[in-house]
C-alpha cells in the first residue's frame, strides 16, 4: 500500500518574464519502506516536486495549479498550514543538497537534532537530548561530539548529521535533494552505505532525487526518469534499466562514460532541455529525440504501461500494454 | 625516443599557513607524450587543482623543474610568461565564473586575440573569431550573447573557444564537465576529443570522475594528499588495480547497472590537509593494509609492472605480485 | 535546479546589461521622477540664461525685498536681485563643484580601492591606515580645514569635498575587487597573457562598477550639501556668485522679516537632494534586483 501518491500535479512560477511551467502533470507513488530514485537534469522539476510534497513551493511566484497528494489517505494540498507544520519533519522530513548552509552555524549540533525531537514528540529537553545523541551514533559519529558546533565537522560529517536531523523523528518518508553530490566518492560510499542501511531500519520510505543513475542503482528499488516537468519513464530499476524504453532514458545512458566498456564515443542526447518557460508543443522530448515523428510533434503522449510497473510516456509505445 | 611534450620532474608545491606549510604537490614526475592525454584524478584537497596551475604558470612552484618542448619553464620573466600563454591554455571548471560576465561571447573568444595584436583589422579577427565559434560548435548568433543567457555547456564551449583561439599545443582541463549535466557532459567531451584528433593537442585532464578520465585517457594519475599513488596506462588501472586507496576510490563509484554488487570496499575516514606531514605513508591512516613501515617511511613510486608506477610498501603483498 | 525555475533567464537575447538595468529602472515611478527632475534643473543651469528672467547679478534698489509675484516669482533680495534667476544661475555652481568633486572622489578611490584590493600585501596596509585616519576626521570638518589651507573657488572646493568622499569608494572598490579578484575569469585572464593592468581596467574594474555608481548619485546630494555648507560659512564660493549655499547665507541675516530669501534657496536644494537620492536608490534596485525584497 502506498505512503504517498502524486496525482496529476501540476507547478507553476509566475514571473514577470512569463510563466514557468516547472511541473506538468506527474504521478508517483511510492510504497511503505520503499526507495524510489527521482533522476533528472538541472531544471527538470525534481526539487519542484519534493517542495510540494512538503508544501513549500514559495508563493508567490510558485502556484500549485492541479493535482493532489495523498499522504497516508490525507490529501496535503488541502491542509492548512499549521497542519502541514506538523507532519513536517515528523512524517515526512527532507536533506537538502548542501550540508554546508543546511546547519545553523552558532548552535551544537546536538542541539540542532534534539530540537526537532522536542518540537514533534513532546519529550523533555533531556530525553531529546539523549535521543539525539543516539542519533548521532546511529549516524556514525561519536555521542560524545554532540555538543560541538557544524563548523568542526568536516563535509560528509556535517551531511552525516543532516541525515541524523531529518531521520531524528522516524518519518515515515524521507525526501533527500542530491544529498551527496557535494561530496567526494569515497565519502558519498560511505553516506550511501548508512543510508541504506538507516533507511530499512527505520522503515522508512524514501524519494531520491539525484542526477546520477549510478546512485540509484546503488540505493534504490524504483525509478522515475523526469524530463521537463513531466514523468518520461518509470519502472523498477530491472525494468528502467535493463529494459529501457523511453527515448531520453536510452540518451542519458549513452551519456554516461563507462568503467567497464570501452566506448570509442560516447552517444549524447543532441541539443538542449526546452526552456520550461516555452516547452515545445506535443512530446516535450520531440525535438531532441532521434526517434521522432511528425506525429510527435502535434500531440503529447499518454502514460503507457508496457509491462506492470513499466510506465513510459512515448507514442512509440502507445497502444501496446502489455 | 619518445616525443614528450611536457616533463616534470620532483614538482613541489607549498603553502604557507599558519599551521606550517601544506604540501599540495608534493615531490611529482611525470612526462606527458605529444598527443596524448594524461588523466589526473582524486578527491577535493588533493592538490591535483594546485599541479594544473602550477604547470600552466599561475601558481609559482616551489621546487622543482617544468619542462615544455625541452625547454625549462619553471621561472619564466615576463616576455617568456607571455610567449608561453600562447603554446598553453587552460580551461576551467566552473563555466559559471570563468567568463567575466561583462563581456559578450565574440568579446570573450576575441581577448587573446586582441592581446596578442594578432590581427590588424577588427574585421579580420571578427572573421576569426567566428571560426572558432563553428570550431566549438557555438552558433554563431550567440556571439552578441553574454554568458549569463547562456546555459553550462554552451558556456563551457566559450571557454573552449578561447583557450583554442592562439591555437595552443596543450591545454590543461580543470574540471572541465564537472559542472555540466550528464548528456552535455558527453557532449563536450566528444568536443575535446574531436578537437585533439584534428589539431593533434595535447591533455592534462584534471577530475575526480574516474569514469570520464578512463574514456578520455591514454595515461593515469591518482594523487592523494598532494602524492602520485598510481600512475599507468588508462585501461591498465582498471584491469590491475593495485594501490589500495585507487582500489577504494574505484569501489566508491555507483554504477549504473542492475545486477549482483559486490560488497564495496568502503575506506573508512576522509582526507586529512597536508599541512606539515610527516615522512610516512600519507594514505596508511585509512588504509587496512597499514604497517608498522608505513608510518615510518613514505613509501617511493617503483615501477610494479611494465609502465605501471605505484607508491605503497605492500603493494606485491596485497596483489600477490 | 530550482535555480532555472525559480529565476528564469531572460527572454530577448540580446539584451545588454545596461538596457536591462534601464527597463527595470523604467519601472520604478519615483526613480523616473526624479530622473526627470534632475534633468529639468542641469537643463536649466545650463541654458540659464535664457531660462533665468533677469540677469543675476543686475541690482534694483527701488524694488529690494519684494515678495513673490509674477515679475519676480521668488521675489527679490536685499539688493533688488531676482531670487529665482540667482536660483538658476546657482544651479550651475552647485551641480558643478558636486559632479566635479564626486568625480575626483570615483575615480581617485577606485583606483586606490582596486590596486590595493588587487596586490593586497603591505600597499593595501598603507592605504587601508591613510583611509582610516581620514575616515575617523568627520569629512566636513576636513572639507573646512582644506578649503581653508586651498583657499575659495571652485576647483578648492571640490578637492576639499571629494577627499573626504574618497574613502568611502576606497572602501566599496577595495571590498568588491577582493571578491572578484579570486574568481575564475581573473585566473582566465591570466592565462590568456593579459597584463595586470589590463585585468584591473578591463575585468575587475567593470564588474565592481554598479555599487560604484549607485553610490556616486548619492553622493552628488551630500556634495551639494556640503558645498553649500562651506559657502554658507563662507569658504566655498565667493560672495558674489549664486551659489545655493551663499544664497542662503546672505538671506540668513533676514531670516525674521523676510523669509522667501532662506526658503527659496532651501527648497532648491532640498529637491535636487531627494530627486539624486531616490534615483540613486531606484538604480541600486535595478542593478541589483536581488537586494529588494
Amino acid at each position: 500500500m502506498s505512503i504517498l501518491e502524486i496525482k496529476g500535479l501540476e507547478v507553476k512560477y509566475i514571473t514577470h518574464d512569463g510563466t514557468v511551467n516547472a511541473i506538468n502533470g506527474i504521478d508517483l507513488e511510492v510504497d511503505r519502506g520503499e526507495a524510489l530514485g527521482l533522476v533528472g537534469e538541472t531544471g527538470a522539476g525534481k526539487t519542484t516536486t519534493a517542495l510540494s510534497i512538503l508544501g513549500l513551493v514559495p508563493n508567490p511566484p510558485g502556484k500549485i495549479t492541479a493535482g493532489e497528494i495523498f499522504y497516508d489517505g490525507r490529501d496535503l494540498l488541502k491542509e492548512s498550514e499549521a497542519e502541514m507544520r506538523k507532519i513536517r519533519g515528523n512524517d515526512i522530513s527532507m536533506i537538502f543538497q548542501d550540508p554546508m548552509s543546511a546547519l545553523n552555524p552558532v548552535l551544537t549540533v546536538g542541539d540542532q537534532i534534539a530540537e526537532v525531537i522536542e518540537l514533534h514528540q513532546k519529550c523533555s529537553k533531556k530525553e531529546a537530548m539523549e535521543r539525539a545523541m543516539a542519533m548521532l551514533e546511529k549516524v556514525g559519529i561519536p555521542a560524545e561530539r554532540a555538543t560541538e558546533y557544524p563548523h568542526q565537522f568536516s563535509g560528509g560529517m556535517k551531511q552525516r548529521v543532516v541525515i541524523a536531523i531529518a531521520l531524528a523523528c522516524t518519518p515515515k518518508v524521507l525526501l533527500a535533494d542530491e544529498p551527496t553530490s557535494a561530496l567526494d566518492v569515497t565519502i558519498q560510499a560511505q553516506v550511501l552505505d548508512m543510508m541504506g542501511k538507516l533507511q530499512h531500519e527505520v522503515g522508512t520510505a524514501m524519494i531520491l532525487i539525484t542526477h546520477d543513475l549510478g546512485v540509484v542503482a546503488d540505493t534504490c528499488d524504483k525509478v522515475a526518469i523526469m524530463y521537463a516537468g513531466e514523468i518520461v519513464e518509470s519502472g523498477s530499476l530491472v525494468d528502467v534499466y535493463n529494459h529501457t524504453a523511453h527515448p531520453y532514458t536510452v540518451g542519458l545512458f549513452g551519456s554516461l562514460p563507462s568503467l567497464d566498456k570501452d566506448v570509442d564515443r560516447l552517444q549524447p542526447i543532441d541539443g538542449l532541455m526546452p526552456s520550461p518557460m516555452n516547452l515545445p508543443e506535443g512530446c516535450k522530448f520531440h525535438p531532441r529525440c532521434p526517434d521522432a515523428t511528425p506525429e510527435c510533434a502535434k500531440r503529447c503522449p499518454k502514460v503507457t504501461e508496457i509491462t506492470p510497473g513499466h510506465k513510459v510516456r512515448c507514442l512509440k509505445y502507445e497502444g501496446t500494454e502489455g | 625516443m619518445a616525443d614528450n611534450l611536457l616533463e616534470v620532474k620532483n614538482l613541489k608545491k607549498y603553502f604557507n599557513t599558519p599551521r606550517g606549510p601544506l604540501h599540495a604537490v608534493d615531490d611529482i614526475t611525470f612526462t606527458i607524450e605529444r598527443g596524448h592525454t594524461l588523466g589526473v584524478v582524486g578527491e577535493s584537497g588533493c592538490g591535483k587543482s594546485t599541479l594544473g596551475r602550477t604547470i600552466i604558470g599561475l601558481l609559482e612552484s616551489t621546487q622543482g623543474e617544468i619542462r615544455f618542448e625541452g625547454l625549462d619553464i619553471t621561472h619564466p620573466d615576463m616576455k617568456r610568461k607571455k610567449e608561453l600563454c600562447k603554446e598553453m591554455q587552460m580551461v576551467f571548471q566552473d563555466p559559471f565564473s570563468s567568463l567575466n560576465p561583462r563581456r559578450c561571447v565574440a568579446e570573450l573568444i576575441a581577448e587573446p586575440l586582441k592581446i596578442f595584436k594578432v590581427y590588424k583589422f577588427a574585421k579580420e579577427r571578427d572573421e576569426r573569431v567566428f571560426e572558432l565559434m563553428d570550431v566549438v560548435g557555438l552558433d554563431r548568433r550567440f556571439a552578441t550573447s553574454y554568458p549569463h543567457e547562456l546555459d553550462g555547456g554552451r558556456r563551457q564551449r566559450i571557454g573552449i573557444a578561447r583557450a583554442l583561439a592562439m591555437d595552443p599545443k596543450f591545454i590543461v582541463c580543470d574540471e572541465p564537465v564537472s559542472a555540466l549535466d550528464v548528456s552535455i557532459q558527453a557532449q563536450v567531451l566528444n568536443l575535446l576529443q574531436d578537437l585533439q584528433d584534428e589539431r593533434g593537442l595535447t591533455y592534462i585532464i584534471i577530475t575526480h570522475d574516474l569514469s570520464v578520465v578512463r574514456h578520455i585517457s591514454d595515461e593515469i594519475m591518482v594523487m592523494y594528499l598532494g602524492c602520485m599513488v598510481e600512475k599507468c596506462d588508462a585501461k591498465e588501472l582498471f584491469v590491475h588495480t593495485l594501490h589500495p586507496y585507487t582500489k577504494g576510490l574505484l569501489s566508491a563509484i555507483p554504477i549504473p547497472t542492475v545486477k549482483e554488487k559486490k560488497p564495496p570496499v568502503l575506506l573508512e575516514g576522509e582526507l586529512t590537509s597536508p599541512i606539515n606531514p610527516k615522512p610516512v605513508c600519507r594514505f596508511a591512516n585509512r588504509c587496512k593494509y597499514c604497517t608498522e613501515q608505513c608510518l615510518q617511511s613514505a613509501p617511493a613510486l617503483e615501477e610494479v609492472l611494465p609502465g605501471h608506477f605505484v607508491a605503497c610498501h605492500h603493494v606485491r603483498e596485497i596483489n600477490g605480485l | 535546479m530550482s535555480k532555472q525555475t525559480k529565476a528564469p533567464r531572460k527572454k530577448e537575447k540580446k539584451a545588454s546589461q545596461f538596457s536591462e538595468v534601464m527597463g527595470r529602472l523604467r519601472r520604478n515611478k519615483l526613480a523616473m521622477v526624479s530622473l526627470a527632475v534632475i534633468i529639468l534643473i542641469i537643463l536649466a543651469a545650463i541654458f540659464a540664461n535664457y531660462v533665468a528672467p533677469y540677469d543675476y547679478a543686475k541690482q534694483d534698489m527701488h524694488n529690494r525685498f519684494l515678495y513673490p509675484s509674477l515679475q519676480h516669482l521668488c521675489g527679490t533680495d536685499n539688493f533688488g536681485r531676482d531670487i529665482f534667476s540667482r536660483i538658476i544661475y546657482g544651479a550651475r555652481y552647485s551641480l558643478v563643484v558636486s559632479v566635479i568633486a564626486v568625480a575626483i572622489a570615483v575615480v581617485g578611490g577606485a583606483i586606490l580601492g582596486a590596486t590595493s584590493g588587487y596586490f593586497g600585501g603591505l600597499y593595501d596596509t598603507i592605504v587601508q591606515r591613510i583611509i582610516d585616519i581620514l575616515m575617523a576626521i568627520p569629512s566636513f570638518l576636513l572639507a573646512v580645514v582644506i578649503s581653508a589651507s586651498l583657499g575659495t573657488g571652485i576647483m578648492s572646493s571640490a578637492l576639499a569635498i571629494a577627499v573626504g568622499m574618497m574613502s568611502v569608494f576606497e572602501r566599496i572598490m577595495r571590498s568588491s575587487v577582493l571578491q572578484i579578484r579570486d574568481q575564475e575569469f581573473i585566473e582566465a585572464a591570466k592565462v590568456t597573457g593579459a597584463s595586470t593592468a589590463r585585468i584591473i581596467f578591463h575585468e575587475i574594474i567593470p564588474n565592481a562598477l554598479s555599487p560604484i555608481i549607485v553610490n556616486a548619485t548619492l553622493c552628488i546630494s551630500s556634495a551639494i550639501i556640503a558645498i553649500s555648507g562651506l559657502s554658507f560659512i563662507g569658504l566655498g564660493i565667493p560672495a558674489p556668485t549664486p551659489e545655493w549655499g551663499t544664497l542662503l547665507s546672505a538671506g540668513r541675516d533676514y531670516i525674521r522679516d523676510f523669509w522667501p530669501m532662506v526658503t527659496f534657496p532651501g527648497v532648491a536644494i532640498v529637491i535636487t537632494i531627494i530627486a539624486f537620492n531616490l534615483l540613486g536608490d531606484g538604480l541600486r534596485d535595478a542593478m541589483d534586483p536581488r537586494l529588494k525584497q
